[in-house]
């Protein structure tokens, strides 16, 4: 799972995510496919099937990462900056920065303590500002401009049966999606790395204009929060380390009812643990697989702790296990394809 | 830079200074100082010279931290801060428990999905946060301990002239000292300069006033003063790159900080005028209640961002803040003002 380490790794704010685009391309190199992106940033991939070339499924995950973008330079060489996707604002200060194609290194400013008062009430990212070295404006426009991308600076690393990152929603999805496109398949699959899902799920309406299948999955890492209580029967969303979580609806969209009951059918017969997502928040490409394309669709996710922020992590079994779940499915929906479009 | 980036490296929570008292010994050692160390971790370096007037340098070379007050069935840490902490800058942070092995976690953050805009303006105390590790509660009680001391992830950057990293605050001092130790390898002092680096100050100025100290006739005390940044109140900052601070108040001997101003003013060494008012604060005012009246100089650098996982110091200012050290030490070598 090294490469899921190395994409979180990858520099990949909203409206910035070449750079994924080009680890991805470099993992999927030694395959055959058709690549495109699209004017956006999109990747689309296009893996023909062996047998039967008109039919197939989609499968999309997003290869953006909340961040900031920088929107003034100040005279004193801080820089101010707007969020790209839902941050928390108490997570910000103090925290350290990886900022535009110089990969500039830059830390939120953080008044001391000391000469704070109200410090238990969350400062505004209006009011924060962040700190490259430079001494003025002069010095600071040496190193970035305004509209240069930023991301939290955090290195992921293995431990246990856990991987830990700043970026697995939804990095873990275009993992296991390159795992996916790498497998033998009769029939066409179609990946999409989409970008700007953070900033209202925008990418995947343009990529679904390269895109064509019969069933459509988005593959996501989810919030998963269930350490509230002491002891973890109670979830406000998915539990890590209990498999892939399903969704039935989200904030957006309710997955296709036939294609739920399809997955879940797939997890019992091969004793894959699975689980459905509580919490109806948050909007997923689950809703644009189903109204651009009217092809049934559901999400499938990694549950993650502690997303859209600097550090999470994940457990390794959830991602083996929906990684099988997502190839079972797709492998009987290709049995079934293959019965009736009349493949060997 | 790199050996004050080593020296950064290592923890010395107030209370659990270990890890950095073997680095300082070394080095006071290789410097050729007498050393005296007490049971509790004070260390006392000595360069005797001929004539009984001595002039003693303090810095505290504890840091803030916290220490795991709580391990939950699910596998939950919870921590008691360790010094002044910001809640403010803790959540969504990686911490290190020094258990058994070190054992990484992160203070977890309730994703905004499920958080109110009312919840999200409202940061919650360190007592009511949760340091998450991915571990298991056998997994954990085989490595950690109740009591066992957290650090900030050691994220130490080196930007143009600026260090970036957890607990400058006073390390940067610690290192100032250490410089200052080389320095007197070859200065032919008449005066005893003693070097002293003393734990838990963070945790209320207590090592400094843990006796015995030796008798002293100047003390100069340094530790780290707050910078010019946004939302930090202009009467209380300085500038980060216009030198240390000298420090003015009624902890401190107006006489003897002129006469090092005067001085640096001739060796065009950079500095700044502070002054503190507080009996709280740093060890001057342990020093200033426990001498029996004795002269005391504070010497401070600016940092940004204090007591967070982020604060920065710049280099230069570490360097000017030894410059004036050797300056205070050739002005009073030969005894004091009157």
């Amino acid at each position: 799972m090294k490469f899921a380490l190395e994409l979180s790794d990858g520099f990949g704010p909203s409206s910035g995510e070449k750079n994924i685009a080009e680890l991805i391309k470099k993992e999927l190199s030694s395959i055959s496919i058709d690549l495109k992106r699209d004017e956006l940033g999109s990747l689309i991939v296009f893996k023909e099937g062996k047998n039967i070339k008109n039919h197939g499924i989609i499968l999309s995950a997003h290869m953006d990462e909340v961040g900031f973008i920088i929107s003034k330079i100040n005279d004193d060489g801080t820089l101010s900056f707007r969020k790209l996707g839902g941050i928390d604002n108490r997570l910000l200060p103090a925290k350290r920065v990886i900022i535009g194609e110089n990969r500039i290194k830059g830390t939120i400013m953080s008044p001391p303590i000391h000469l704070s008062k109200k410090s238990e009430m969350a400062i505004d990212t209006e009011q924060l500002t962040i700190f490259i070295g430079a001494k003025d404006k002069k010095q600071a426009l040496e190193k970035v401009e305004i509209g240069d991308l930023a991301t939290f600076d955090q290195i992921a690393f293995e431990k246990q049966d856990t991987l830990w990152g700043k970026a697995f929603d939804d990095r873990i999805g275009c993992y296991i999606l390159t795992q996916i496109l790498k497998m033998d398949w009769d029939i066409n699959i179609t990946g999409i790395f989409s970008v700007q899902e953070e900033v209202g799920v925008r990418g995947i309406q343009s990529a679904l204009e390269y895109a064509s299948g019969e069933f459509g999955f988005a593959i996501e890492g989810t919030t998963a929060y269930d350490i509230e209580r002491d002891f973890p029967e109670e979830s406000p969303s998915t539990f890590i380390g209990k498999g892939p979580a399903i969704t039935v609806v989200d904030r957006m969209s309710i997955g296709t009812n036939s294609l739920k009951k399809i997955v879940e059918g797939v997890a019992k017969g091969n004793n894959i643990p699975y689980q459905f997502k509580k919490t109806v928040s948050g909007g997923t490409e689950t809703f644009y697989l189903l109204n651009q394309k009217n092809i049934p669709a559901i999400c499938i996710s990694v549950p993650v702790r502690y997303i859209h922020a600097p550090l999470g992590f994940c457990k390794k079994e959830d991602i083996i296990n929906t990684i099988k779940l997502v190839k079972g499915t797709a492998k009987l929906l290709e049995f079934q394809m293959k019965k009736l479009y009349g493949g060997k | 830079m790199d050996y004050l980036k080593s020296l950064l490296e290592k923890a010395s929570i107030s209370g659990y200074e270990e890890d950095l008292k073997t680095f300082i010994v070394e080095k006071f050692k290789s410097s050729g100082l007498q050393l005296h160390i007490s049971p509790m971790g004070n260390i006392l370096a000595v360069k005797q010279g001929t004539s009984p007037y001595t002039i003693l340098f303090d810095a505290h070379y504890d840091q803030i931290g916290f220490v795991v007050q709580k391990i939950s069935p699910n596998g939950i840490v919870h921590l008691k801060s360790v010094g002044g902490h910001d809640p403010r800058v803790i959540l969504g942070t990686k911490l290190i428990i020094l258990g058994k092995e070190e054992v990484t976690g992160v203070i977890a953050t309730i994703p905004p999905h499920l958080s109110s805009p009312d919840e999200r303006k409202k940061v919650p105390k360190i007592a009511q946060m949760f340091l998450d590790t991915g571990l298991n509660y056998e997994q954990l009680t085989e490595l950690v301990n109740i009591g066992d001391p957290v650090i900030f992830d050691r994220k130490i950057e080196i930007i143009d002239d600026y260090i970036i990293g957890p607990g400058i605050d006073n390390r940067g001092g610690v290192y100032t000292l250490l410089k200052l130790a080389k320095w007197l390898k070859v200065y032919d002092n008449t005066a005893t300069i003693a070097l002293r680096v003393t734990i838990q100050e963070e945790v209320g100025i207590r090592g400094a006033q843990m006796l015995p100290a030796l008798p002293f006739d100047l003390a100069v005390v340094v530790d780290a003063t707050f910078a010019k940044q946004p939302l930090a109140n202009d009467n209380y900052t300085f500038d980060i790159d216009k030198g240390p601070t000298i420090m003015y108040g009624p902890n401190y001997s107006r006489e003897y900080s002129r006469r090092v101003e005067e001085k640096a003013k001739l060796k065009k060494v950079k500095f700044q005028r502070e002054v503190e008012e507080s009996v709280r604060g740093t060890n001057a005012y342990g020093y200033r209640t426990m001498s029996g009246g004795k002269a005391l100089i504070g010497i401070s650098y600016p940092i940004y961002n204090m007591h967070t996982p982020s604060e920065i110091v710049k280099y230069e200012t570490l360097k000017e803040t030894i410059e004036l050290f050797k300056i205070i030490v050739m002005e009073f070598n030969q005894g004091s003002v009157q």
